[in-house]
């Protein structure tokens, strides 16, 4: 299939890999680290839910607070990190260019931690900001946006010179996802915390961020990474490719489009909402390519599907995401949303599409990434293995939990004789339902880091004797 | 050497040079050759056509025509403004004397002793309104004598020469100390207010107790409609019924949202 | 290399589109809002304008309210409570009490930060002042919910009061008042003290009210529905 000879072949690969191997534990390593501190935060909320008096004469263990540490952990810890050690790699994996001034890249993760860690502080001492997933606080936003400019800085050096052939559409998700967060970032600081607009306008801005931030940064990515992966492992080219492109376009446009919908019976002009719901329904058209493309090629060739690791997981990962954006779909139809709108579904869905969909993704991104840079394959997938089943089985937990929980507590909200206390007291079963996938997904997240750590650890032990065996060699 | 890359080794595995090309010529191939009939495309095709005609209606129909005051999507722009609440004089009075009387007349109308005068049962209160008026329109010095005690106090001006309230806000608020406390004087209409403020406006010096009573004119009839069409214009006449009144406003009220939009 | 610029120009060109068209729009039909009176009055020249001397809506937050409005964003109220009211046909808002209307853009102008929310673990809020109006009451729910709502979700702050010994030099005016015999009244010889915090916060709260009329919402309910 190619010119080059399997030699020289493996050489490049190796060098693409070698070049970005520091950046890349970097950030690996580090968001397994804020994933675990997420999950830790989640087991904790999920408490407190249960049993409000837990830990309450703490001010930072205030439930707002935890929520604000989880969701800040979430999407700049985990998820960022995430991306930026899967996305560069893939870049660089299908442009076939090494990645040059690593460097750049280790400090930019440096700074962004730093800036996160700070944010962090900031929120359990009541700085958060008032605003759900950009609670960070305001004097951190010039931080992230420096460790991200010097992304970009590393971006146009690393690039200058390279004419790059942008052929496949994992190449435009990822390049898109990368320019569009900055972007989307700036004007949700701006307006928000920098110089703060209006009224309610505050709250249009808001809408409009957290939409982005989760269909044109995280989902992009998750997606190229999903383009990449179900081909590779699966050994089968993308069903109905052509259709793909046409996937990209309507799937970006429609997706920023419709982030009003969380505004739906807010004190907004209906236009705004009306406009939001025509393009999250009109998001059919994505789905149904995805669904063919995505699913329908993984379960195309099901021995791969079995026997492959990652494949499970971004497979999983692929069918969560056409789900979520099916829910999304009814949600925005204004007769369900007069039930789930403000309950525990809305909840659900921002996990089924951080957990269910990105982060499943990115669990089997790292379980091919980290042994192919290391060069050391994994010696049983028994713990694996395992981390995919506790995973799947504590995400259809929580979310099944979550949304018969918040359908149960939209239907008595709209029964005007139940009063409030009673419709609270009713979410117990499910809230504790909810701790219990919670849980779950804490001890899968633990599996997560120690098999990745063993992994890590299980080759430097290898690469000891080798070392002072040369060495050896070397005073002789 | 080659053992140790994973992507070498497992022949299972689609290598990266391979995706794009593979995947460049399924563009150019549009489908692998083994479908014969897609689904997709059709299912596509009838998709976006759904999409648009039923997203294009649905905008246009439920978008509260695009205003920054349609918040229901069954809003027709010409609704709204009646939804604009009339108040009556007595309404508007009770607001104005609460923020602007109530510091010396007390609010229950009381005043203090020896300094404020009272309003209630006070025949300077319930008597001839052009008096009452004229107390508003230009303020008053010097001594009165109210239900038997002396006062000797000095009462703002409202009208032009003071705090310039409109007509119909001395009208509501005369209505307002006529009315409450039990006093059972009549309205004062903002007719016949707008009438006395053309009389008054021009002058500038307060009255004093023993003018207030030189040159009335006759006291106005409640209902005042008949006797104030004489001095009023055509548009007045139209005003002062209630439909048209409200016709009025609706079409200045989309004056004012147009205003305000900008 | 015709294609990339493509690719790029269409990145630019949808994320562009998005923002003109949702905020943009919005910052401009929105963004100049004023107070209003509750009617409306007609000059001469047949405008609408504001009568003059009534009180402005929304009204501007006192200096403590202010204090009260930021705790309420530090402690992360806005978790579980929104401050929204929703037409008829999307939830039993306004049967449930929450608001006498629907709230509009306008009624959010005078607010720093615009607490709308996204759950309701908690009540709505937008109304709580003309609800519940007794400050005794803000102040228990908020030292133990178990207090006033027992079965409640809401974490209780007890941080924001201060226990102190009952002496004849302690000053003990505003202590909490707990109804008779409640398993979460403190000893006698203990008095609780509510903080500027919980004090601000509960002016705050008390300060939240939404049933004024605006020339675009007027007042429809006029049972609360307590």
């Amino acid at each position: 299939m190619s010119q080059l000879s399997t030699e020289s072949r493996y050489d490049s690969l190796n060098a693409i890999d070698s070049s970005i191997n520091k950046a890349a534990f970097y950030f690996i390593i580090s968001a397994i680290t804020w994933l675990i501190l997420s999950s830790l935060f989640a087991v904790i909320g999920g408490v407190k839910t249960i049993s409000p008096n837990f830990l309450s004469t703490y001010e930072g263990f205030t439930f707002g607070r935890i929520q604000a540490m989880l969701n800040s952990t979430l999407i700049m810890g985990w998820c960022s990190n995430a991306i930026f050690a899967v996305a560069f790699w893939i870049m660089a994996r299908l442009s076939k260019t090494p990645i040059k001034h690593g460097g750049i890249l280790l400090i930019a993760g440096i700074i962004w931690n730093i800036a996160l860690t700070l944010g962090l502080l900031g929120i359990f001492i009541g700085d958060a900001t008032a605003y759900t997933w950009m609670e960070f606080p305001r004097y951190t936003s010039g931080i992230f946006l420096l460790a991200y400019t010097l992304v970009a800085v590393w971006g146009i050096i690393a690039y200058r010179h390279k004419q790059n052939d942008y052929s496949y559409v994992s190449q435009w998700y990822i390049l898109g996802g990368l320019l569009w967060f900055p972007w989307i970032f700036v004007i949700g600081q701006f307006f928000i915390n920098w110089f703060p607009v209006r009224g309610v306008l505050q709250s249009i801005v808001h809408a409009w961020y957290i939409n982005n931030v989760f269909y044109l940064w995280l989902c992009p990515i998750a997606l190229g990474a999903c383009y990449y992966f179900i081909p590779k492992l699966s050994n089968t080219p993308i069903r109905s490719y052509h259709m793909s492109s046409l996937a990209f376009w309507t799937f970006v446009l429609f997706a920023s489009w419709s982030g009003m919908t969380y505004l739906i019976g807010a004190p907004v002009p209906v236009w705004l909402t009306t406009t939001s719901i025509v393009f999250a329904i009109s998001l059919a058209i994505p789905t149904l390519i995805f669904y063919v493309n995505l699913i329908g090629t993984a379960f195309g060739n099901f021995s791969q599907l079995k026997s492959n690791l990652a494949l499970k997981f971004i497979t999983f990962g692929s069918v969560a995401f056409v789900l979520h954006l099916i829910i999304k779909m009814g949600l925005s139809v204004s007769s369900i949303d007069a039930v789930a709108r403000f309950t525990l579904i809305y909840e659900a869905h921002h996990w089924q599409l951080i957990y269910g969909f990105f982060s499943m993704i990115f669990f089997g991104a790292f379980y091919y990434l980290v042994p192919t840079l290391l060069n050391h394959p994994f010696k049983s997938f028994f713990l694996p293995n395992l981390h995919f089943v506790l995973s799947a089985i504590g995400i259809v937990f929580l979310l099944i939990a979550l949304y018969l929980g918040g359908w149960q507590q939209g239907t008595q909200y709209n029964t005007a004789e139940l009063s409030f206390l009673e419709i609270a007291q009713n979410l117990s079963l499910w809230m504790q339902l909810k701790l219990v996938g919670l849980s779950i997904l804490f001890i899968a997240n633990l599996l997560f880091a120690f098999n990745i750590t063993a992994l890590l650890l299980s080759k430097l032990l290898d690469a000891l004797p080798s070392f002072s065996k040369d060495k050896l060699n070397q005073n002789t | 050497m080659t053992q140790e890359n994973k992507d070498l080794e497992n022949s299972n595995e689609l290598h990266d040079d391979a995706i794009q090309e593979i995947h460049q010529k399924l563009i150019k191939d549009k489908e692998l050759p083994k479908e014969g009939f897609s689904f997709l495309p059709i299912a596509l095709i009838f998709l976006f056509a759904g999409v648009c005609f039923w997203g294009g209606i649905h905008i246009v129909t439920q978008g509260g025509e695009f205003r920054w005051d349609g918040y229901h999507p069954d809003y027709v722009a010409e609704d709204k403004t009646l939804s604009i609440p009339q108040k009556s004089l007595f309404e508007i009075g009770e607001k104005i004397f609460l923020a602007q009387c109530a510091q010396c007349h007390q609010n229950d109308g009381l005043g203090v002793a020896g300094v404020y005068p009272p309003l209630v049962d006070s025949n300077w209160v319930l008597g001839h309104q052009e008096v009452l008026a004229r107390i508003l329109i230009n303020g008053m010095n010097g001594k009165v004598i109210v239900l038997g005690k002396t006062y000797n106090g000095n009462m703002p001006a409202f009208g032009p020469s003071g705090l310039n309230l409109k007509p119909k806000q001395i009208a509501g608020v005369l209505t307002y100390i006529r009315q409450e406390w039990g006093n059972a004087g009549t309205e004062i209409s903002e007719d016949t207010m707008k009438n006395y403020m053309a009389m008054y406006n021009a002058r500038t010096t307060p009255w004093s107790s023993e003018e207030l009573y030189v040159d009335l004119s006759p006291e106005p009839e409640t209902p005042s409609k008949e006797l104030d069409s004489e001095v009023l214009d055509e548009n007045n006449i139209l005003d002062t019924h209630g439909e048209d009144h409200q016709n009025d406003i609706k079409q200045t009220s989309l004056i004012m949202s147009d205003k305000e939009q900008t | 290399m015709n294609h990339f610029s493509i690719l790029l120009f269409g990145i630019f060109i949808i994320l562009t589109s998005s923002f003109l068209g949702l905020i943009s729009s919005s910052l401009n039909q929105l963004g100049n809002l004023k107070q209003s009176t509750e009617t409306l009055e007609l000059n001469d020249a047949g405008d609408l304008i504001l009568v003059e001397g009534d009180p402005l809506y929304p009204m501007k937050l006192s200096g403590l309210s202010e204090q009260g409005h930021l705790e309420y964003i530090k402690l992360g109220c806005v978790n579980c409570h929104t401050q929204q009211v929703r037409r008829e046909e999307l939830g039993k808002d306004l049967e449930r009490g929450f608001g006498q209307r629907v709230t509009v853009p306008r009624d959010y102008i005078m607010q720093a930060n615009v607490l709308l929310g996204y759950s309701r673990i908690g009540p709505d809020l937008s109304s709580v002042g003309a609800r519940k109006t007794d400050l005794n009451w803000h102040l228990l729910h908020l030292y133990n919910p178990q207090i006033t709502s027992p079965g409640s979700l809401m974490p209780p702050f007890p941080f924001l009061f201060e226990t102190v010994e009952i002496s004849e030099t302690t000053a003990t005016d505003n202590a909490l008042v707990f109804p008779e015999g409640n398993p979460y009244s403190p000893k006698d010889s203990i008095a609780i003290i509510p903080t500027k915090r919980a004090i601000a916060l509960v002016e705050y709260l008390l300060n939240l009210d939404i049933n004024y009329n605006l020339p675009e919402a007027v007042v429809t309910k006029n049972d609360t529905g307590e």
